[in-house]
């Protein structure tokens, strides 16, 4: 595969996937962008490594994942590791006025990415634990964890 | 609403904005790049080899002299000696 076909795949998953990136860098479009670049240069570079035996994007948002947290992990941006150190209940005030970007943001690391590709992705549960390289029970635990504390967060949010 | 469906929703999309077009013109840049670095170290490689070859002194005059007639590369010899002549010349000049 040359530059030129790589570029028919870049303009199909371009959309998904930065729109990810975005979640996961809680809104910062430049950083999802430069992290959008790395995992397509990334995917170039392994395309031989791709078996085919999965989907091409699992597979690339497995890239994604393992970038996003390189980058984590050096500019310490949140924590990472499998506690619920990170999750700050926001003050009661501002709950109301959480939309689901908002909530989604208070959120841990594997929360938002799990959520994400279950559901506005619509990945199943066994490609997106693949994708976040994580047991499938891990991978449910992250999505029932993430979907309790956002229930908390948008309670007054609904209607 | 319920909490799944507001999940479910499609993340918004995101325009392409010359993004794939960037990563297309990078890969080609850097596939370029290591098809020089390769190319030059083949070369590097290769020429500790030239000093070796049993070429005797008539058979490498010859196959220089072609290089040495070329007119292009006498220009470049002469812009070249020229230059590095003008140049002491210029900084005492000024």
């Amino acid at each position: 595969m040359d530059a030129a076909a790589f570029g028919v795949l870049v303009r199909q998953h371009q959309s998904a996937l930065r729109g990810f990136l975005r979640r996961l860098t809680r809104g910062d479009h430049a950083l999802a962008d430069d992290l959008a670049q790395e995992t397509f240069l990334e995917a170039y570079r392994k395309r031989a490594q791709f078996r085919g035996d999965s989907a091409f994007a699992a597979w690339l948002y497995a890239i994604a994942w393992s970038r996003f947290l390189m980058m984590a992990r050096q500019r310490k941006l949140e924590p990472l590791e499998d506690d619920n150190a990170g999750f700050v209940l926001p003050e009661t005030a501002s709950i109301a006025k959480l939309d689901l970007e908002k909530a989604l943001a208070c959120l841990r690391a594997p929360e938002r990415a799990a959520l994400t590709l279950c559901f506005a992705l619509g990945m199943p549960h066994e490609e997106a634990a693949m994708a976040l390289a994580m047991p499938l029970g891990t991978l449910k635990s992250h999505v029932a964890r993430g979907r309790e504390k956002l229930k908390t967060l948008l309670q007054d949010h609904a209607p | 609403m319920s909490l799944d469906t507001l999940l479910s929703q499609p993340l918004a999309p995101v325009r392409d904005d010359g993004f794939s077009a960037r990563i297309v013109l990078e890969l080609r840049r850097r596939e370029e790049w290591r098809r020089l670095l390769l190319w030059g170290a083949t070369v590097m490689a290769l020429l500790p080899l030239a000093l070796v070859l049993p070429l005797a002194p008539t058979d490498l005059a010859k196959a220089l002299m072609p290089l040495a007639l070329s007119p292009a590369i006498a220009y470049a010899a002469g812009a070249a000696v020229l230059l590095w002549a003008l140049r002491p010349a210029r900084t005492s000049f000024f």
